[in-house]
């Protein structure tokens, strides 16, 4: 093939700007012709072995370019040897040619029929002819690249190559400086090491690693994608572990590194000898055992007050502990080693040593199963010791021991193995111990505390200590006992007959009149509702307090007990047997309706809570029976236990039931009730529940001119100025605004306009504080994405370009939104919301008419956008620190007071030549707050001085 | 620097005064009490050692008193051993971060408990002398060293 061009080829390569278009085109035509490289080559030759070095250099680059662009499998292997052969030759040229040639190497050995017999051959010359290290850094990552592709595409060649291969490799990657590089070689040598057998050279290769160690490294800060030191870290820490050959070197260079003072080196090495543990053989480890321990007992007691190298020595050891975690034998051997220097101190709790022991000893016991058993075994007995042989071991030291203890106790639980301990004498002599307690009297937090170690120990309990805490628990159970409930709950999983008998029998089947004791009862056994052989008693004697019991502070106690359960527990089973073993709906209903409304309206609301919570954990068909059988006889308007009822049944309805047939004649009557109605209470339940409607009906006609009936109704009610109404349309504004109904922004676009109306004004207020509030009782079934953004969004539309004009209220409401949005997206719109906070703030607390609530949720948002350091903050830092100082002496509001207080402290995080001109001025100031009346702004107050007189302090000692 | 005290004995920290309802109470008046001066100064850090100096137990809470009809505040401090060389520094720093916290109406006398250092009455005169704290505040040096003690925001 000929050359496609009329001018000598070295012309052509004098001419920069056209080789680019003759080598595509070559290119091309060597592909769609098949033709032959070699013919190319002969044809360069003039340029190859032209005397001026320029023109030889372009004519390789040349020849580079053109390999590079050629397909991967285009070439032949008797192509590709007379090529790699031509290169090697080139390599003894003038070292400017070299970065030529490795780039055309590194397209070669990438091709498909590349042959293998070539692959010695072109490495054996690279390693002699190219110094690598003395090449640039591309070029360097090329040579990598080469030796990369060949080992792992032509493993039994090299192989065979042996150790000259290794040689050659450690002498190319010595002492690489660039972390890029870097990066690419510790990710491959590892691999490299695994596949190739270091021989002898395992010391050499381990030396190239260890030169590293600990990285040293801080990325220029303008370099975009930088790698950080952390990055690298790891990456070392592994190629120092990928031979096992290296753990006689490994395990003295962690140590030696250890002794540094920096804390970076310290951290790095307790890395390393964490994972060279989990990666090395037991018995290397074992080897070196010795003078790890040594080392980690320097660094661990008394230690440093470094949080990290802290937690980090106490994972190398646990590390260790799991590599032998097999080998009994050995796993002693180092436990005990341990524990030759730490159980001295273990036994003498006022050391300053205590402390950091006990925490190493239970990092120990924590590892596994055997260690666990192992560092039982010690302390049982120190247990015991400290209980027994000090007689004047007071109150509080007994508390310590056994808080101690329960630490050691929960490892055993968590481990499984409690139940070999069940007739160990350590732990029948420690039950015996915890039986004194209770007969002696004593401090209560002790009895807190022993009363925990036993509910740790159910499971091993001895039959006669646990009739002795049978009987204390029944006295307790008179009383609120968080810790004793839950001792008993625990004793009832594992014997819930004996429970029964000698605990439970005398508190079931009674019809209390004591309504504290009640209460106390009722929370001690509702938990036990999850034991199966106890539901049915429990069940029974709450029925019997609810509805056959006239009192009706003992029903509310009971009804309170049954919400909280249902609300606590995960599971629907409890609330699916009330509803069909027991029939609670039905009888709730009953209780309801034959409720006294005078008297009982706290009873009634708390039973259609309890109602709609066990309404919640039905399956829909249920839900729907229930529905149709009830709601079409509800009279809404007449009578408020139906109210109660409906409320109850609807509360917390699954959002796929349908209501089409009942919808509009309860939307019709639950309005009625709401606008008429002279009841606070009922009016509330009421517009809640029109609330929780309208967010769940669907976007269709029918709904719709429903909807639109109840704003024409509402709307001639605000014209006769009914308050109500204007409430009412908040609470529906709110069921829509969060199922996103496309009607939604023309109510709330009527809400703010109400914000001018003479006499609405304050209901239109309180109409977007409802929009902002969350109700716990309060149902939406239906949530759009992302619909907090959208009120905010609107309300800026309706508010925006009238900030002059805005009136008291206007901010109150705005506020109210604001503090529902989230932080991101007010931080996207600081410079609108801005200018309305710092107004909201300052007229808020204007002396005759003051705004508490307003200024509170302001300054709660400044106090994030301080948190976040945002420029904001900074550029109107001057009238920030001004309003702050008057608000902590804000008279109407102790909140508003701490409040500002914490804003001021918060502002000390920022550059400190930002702060100092104020440091005068605030510290002076904020002395009027200290003699406040109430505690906490006090507390606030000084904490905040203290910051602003410590300005820079931290940075100093830093 | 060689320490004096190798090994002191430390004690449990106090917990958290409990918040009660009254105190979110706005019409209520919570007056300064032995316990609330105590709250301010016993995260100090001990000069020598990494401890606050409750957990040291120089400063007790029964050794403070209050008395607000007088705006008298008296705190009595302990130092571990009888010929301490810091108990000084101690004072000072004790004093220094009370005058920051307390409102200025108190008189705050700060000084050892009696019979607990070799050189208690000369100590006792320095804390009392009020020309000679405000003069070791203008020395820049000894100013950062009483900071440092202070600082310690990490524990509150």
């Amino acid at each position: 093939m000929k050359f496609p061009w009329t001018q000598s080829i070295v012309d052509v390569l004098k001419d920069e700007g056209k080789v680019d278009e003759k080598l595509q085109h070559v290119a091309k035509s060597l592909v769609k012709k098949g033709g032959d490289i070699s013919v190319v080559v002969e044809e360069l030759g003039p340029a190859l072995t032209h005397k001026d070095v320029e023109i030889r250099l372009k004519g390789t680059k040349f020849l580079s370019d053109l390999l590079k662009s050629l397909p991967y499998e285009f070439l032949t292997t008797d192509q590709l040897k007379f090529i790699t052969q031509f290169y090697i030759d080139r390599m003894k040229d003038q070292h400017s040619i070299t970065p030529q040639v490795i780039s055309g190497l590194l397209a070669i050995v990438q091709m498909k029929n590349f042959p293998s017999t070539e692959a010695v051959h072109i490495l054996s010359q690279l390693f002699t002819q190219i110094p690598c290290q003395s090449q640039v850094r591309n070029d360097r990552a090329n040579i990598f690249s080469i030796i990369q592709v060949l080992s792992e595409n032509h493993h039994v060649e090299l192989e065979a190559y042996g150790s000259d291969f290794i040689y050659g490799v450690i002498q190319a990657v010595e002492g690489e400086r660039d972390p890029r590089n870097l990066q690419f070689l510790f990710d491959f040598l590892p691999r490299f090491i695994k596949s190739y057998p270091l021989k002898h050279f395992s010391e050499e290769m381990f030396e190239v690693f260890s030169c590293y160690f600990p990285i040293d490294f801080y990325p220029s800060p303008n370099d975009p994608k930088a790698i950080t030191r952390d990055v690298l870290a790891e990456k070392l820490k592994i190629c120092l572990c990928a031979s096992k050959d290296f753990a006689q070197f490994c395990y003295p260079l962690a140590l030696e590194k250890l002794d540094s003072d920096l804390t970076v080196a310290k951290l790095d090495s307790l890395e390393l000898l964490s994972y060279a543990a989990s990666i090395f053989e037991a018995k290397s480890t074992l080897e070196h055992f010795e003078d790890i321990w040594q080392a980690l007992k320097n660094e661990l007691l008394p230690g440093s007050n470094n949080k990290e190298i802290r937690a980090k020595a106490l994972e190398a050891i646990v590390s260790i502990i799991k590599a032998v975690e097999h080998d009994k034998a050995n796993l002693e051997l180092i436990l005990s080693q341990i524990f030759t220097i730490t159980i001295g101190t273990l036994l003498n709790r006022d050391s300053n040593l205590f402390k950091p022991t006990l925490e190493l000893v239970i990092k120990c016991a924590e590892a596994c199963d055997h260690s666990c058993m192992y560092v039982a075994n010690k302390f049982l007995p120190i247990t015991i010791t400290e209980l027994t042989t000090n007689e004047e071991i007071t109150d509080i030291e007994k508390r310590e021991v056994l808080e101690d203890f329960l630490k050691i106790l929960q490892i055993i639980t968590d481990k499984n193995i409690l139940k070999d301990y069940a007739n160990d004498n350590y732990m029948l002599n420690i039950q015996k111990q915890l039986m004194k307690i209770f007969i002696s009297p004593c401090d209560s937090e002790l009895l807190q505390s022993t009363w925990k170690v036993i509910t740790k120990l159910v499971p091993i309990l001895s039959d006669e200590n646990r009739i002795i805490i049978y009987s204390k628990l029944k006295v307790e159970l008179l009383k609120p006992s968080p810790q004793e409930d839950e001792c008993l709950l625990e004793l009832a999983k594992v014997y819930p007959n004996e429970v029964h008998k000698l605990v439970l029998e005398d508190f079931l089947l009674k019809n209390y009149d004591d309504s504290v004791l009640a209460k106390n009862i009722f929370t001690t056994l509702s938990p036990m509702l999850s034991v199966a052989e106890l539901r049915e008693h429990i069940i029974e004697v709450i029925c019997v307090n609810l509805f056959n019991n006239k009192s009706s502070l003992i029903q509310l106690v009971v009804l309170e007990v049954l919400r909280e359960i249902l609300t606590k527990s995960k599971s629907p089973e409890i609330a699916m047997i009330l509803h069909t073993e027991w029939r609670l709906i039905i009888k709730l209903i009953d209780l309801i309706k034959n409720s006294d409304v005078e008297n009982a309206q706290k009873v009634m609301y708390e039973a259609s809570i309890v109602m709609s919570l066990v309404m919640r954990t039905l399956p829909v068909e249920k839900q729907m029976e229930i529905i149709d059988n009830y709601l079409p006889s509800m009279k809404l308007q007449s009578s408020v236990s139906d109210l109660y009822v409906t409320s109850g049944i609807l509360g917390f309805l699954d959002a796929s039931v349908p209501l089409q047939g009942h919808f509009e004649q309860l939307i019709d009557e639950l309005t009625k009730l709401s606008l008429t109605t002279k009841d606070d209470e009922t009016r509330k339940i009421a517009n809640q529940l029109i609330c929780s409607l309208f967010n769940r009906a669907p976007i269709d006609d029918k709904h719709r001119k429903i909807l639109d009936k109840i704003l024409d109704l509402i709307k001639d009610e605000i014209k006769k100025h009914n308050h109500h109404a204007v409430i009412m349309l908040g609470w529906i504004a709110k069921g829509l605004l969060a199922s996103g109904h496309p009607d939604a922004s023309t109510i709330l676009e009527t809400l703010s306009e109400l914000l001018d109306h003479p006499k609405l004004s304050k209901a239109a207020e309180l109409a977007f504080e409802i929009i902002s509030l969350e109700y716990p009782e309060l149902h939406l079934p239906l949530l759009k994405h992302l619909f907090k953004q959208k009120i905010f969004v609107l309300a800026m539309k309706f508010f925006e370009g009238k900030l002059e004009k805005f009136s008291d209220h206007h901010l109150t409401a705005l506020a109210h939104i604001l503090q529902i949005t989230p932080h991101v997206v007010l931080k996207m719109n600081i410079d609108k919301i801005g200018p309305i906070l710092f107004k909201c703030i300052e007229s808020g607390a204007d002396e005759k008419d003051p705004h508490p609530k307003r200024v509170l949720l302001s300054l709660k948002i400044f106090n994030n956008f301080i948190h976040d350091k945002h420029k904001f903050i900074l550029t109107h830092l001057q009238r920030l620190v001004k309003e702050f100082l008057k608000l902590s002496q804000f008279k109407q509001s102790m909140e508003v007071r701490i409040v500002a207080c914490k804003c001021l402290e918060s502002l000390t995080k920022f550059p400190l030549f930002s702060l100092v001109p104020f440091k005068n001025d605030v510290t002076h100031e904020l002395a009027n707050a200290l003699d406040d009346p109430k505690r906490l702004v006090r507390n606030a107050a000084v904490d905040a001085r203290m910051a602003w007189f410590l300005l820079g302090e931290n940075e100093k000692s830093e | 620097m060689e320490l004096e005290n190798i090994n002191p004995n430390v004690f449990k920290k106090s917990d958290e005064r409990i918040i009660t309802e009254k105190e979110w109470d706005e019409s209520c008046i919570d007056p300064i009490d032995a316990r609330e001066v105590f709250d301010l100064i016993r995260s100090i850090n001990d000069p020598e050692h990494p401890l606050t100096l409750e957990e040291l137990h120089v400063l007790e809470e029964n050794h403070i008193t209050v008395d607000n009809d007088k705006n008298e505040i008296r705190v009595l401090f302990t130092p571990t051993i009888p010929h301490c060389s810091m108990a000084t520094l101690i004072g000072l720093s004790i004093r220094v971060k009370l005058l920051r916290s307390l409102p200025s109406r108190y008189k705050i006398s700060v000084a050892i408990t009696p019979g607990t250092h070799t050189s208690e009455n000369a100590i006792n005169k320095q804390l009392a002398d009020k020309e000679r704290i405000s003069a070791s505040l203008e020395n820049s040096t000894l100013l950062e060293v009483v900071n440092q003690c202070i600082a310690s925001r990490s524990n509150r």
